[in-house]
């Protein structure tokens, strides 16, 4: 084995700081242990569940991960349908004057 | 199965419910057990109104199939909502997923060969009660 060729514990270290929060990379001689873990990152590896009723029964899925991260986003936030309606016809009418705007400017 | 998916569907999809119909439609058209059609159109409407989550919007991007319609329908009196029609008539859908099934919106069963269905209806079709079976075994 070379010098310069890291050793088994070492490659199993470096894996596992890929979840370590350090701002420069650092000589990995396990001085990072201990150091403060991105609890970010892991919440991030996690996988989440949603569930929904189907003929009756409650049925538990697997979030994928961009749906995942919208859900903590919208952690502790509820929408009913007539929201989420209003909520597009909001943006529906913002697009539609944002599309009018030039020829709004252009009238006398 | 083809559908197509209302704004308001992904919009829901978005929000942690205690029981999210409209996620695990979502999650099965992700999968592609359905397909989820959309059109130039619609995509703009979808990167517009789910802004907030990015990864989100690329995620539609990559696993919906888009179709683009050659005609401009004007059926249902609130005019954005023609563009779902559009897309649906357009990909040979049947289904168009919606919570918006006021007056003026989406308030037919049916438009020619596509139905109008609310997300609990549609996770009651026999078929997609199949396909969520298949969903969950992984």
């Amino acid at each position: 084995m070379s010098d310069r060729e890291p050793s088994r514990g070492q490659k199993l270290h470096a894996r596992l700081c890929h979840f370590v929060r350090i701002n420069e990379p650092q000589p990995c001689g396990n001085a990072c242990v201990g150091s403060l873990v991105s609890v970010t990152a892991f919440a991030y590896a996690g996988v989440m569940y949603a569930t929904a009723i189907v003929g009756g029964k409650v049925v538990r899925f697997k979030l994928s991960p961009a749906l995942a991260r919208a859900h903590r986003q919208n952690r502790g936030k509820a929408m009913t349908e007539a929201e989420a309606v209003a909520f597009v016809e909001t943006k529906r009418r913002a697009r539609a004057l944002r599309r009018a705007r030039p020829y709004l400017a252009s009238r006398p | 199965m083809r559908v197509v998916l209302d704004t308001c569907i992904l919009k829901l999809a978005t929000f942690p419910a205690e029981h999210n119909a409209s996620a695990l439609i979502y999650e099965l058209a992700r999968a592609g057990l359905i397909e989820a059609w959309v059109s130039p159109a619609i995509l703009e409407e979808y990167a517009d109104v789910l802004g907030d989550h990015p990864e989100f919007v690329a995620e539609i991007v990559d696993s919906f199939p888009v179709c683009y319609p050659l005609t401009d329908l004007s059926v249902i009196r609130h005019e954005p909502d023609n563009r779902f029609l559009e897309c649906a008539l357009a990909a040979n859908a049947e289904f168009i997923v919606t919570v918006n099934t006021a007056p003026g919106h989406f308030d037919r069963k049916q438009y020619q060969t596509v139905n109008v269905a609310r997300p609990s209806e549609f996770l009651n079709v026999p078929e997609v009660r199949r396909l969520v079976k298949k969903l969950i075994r992984g």
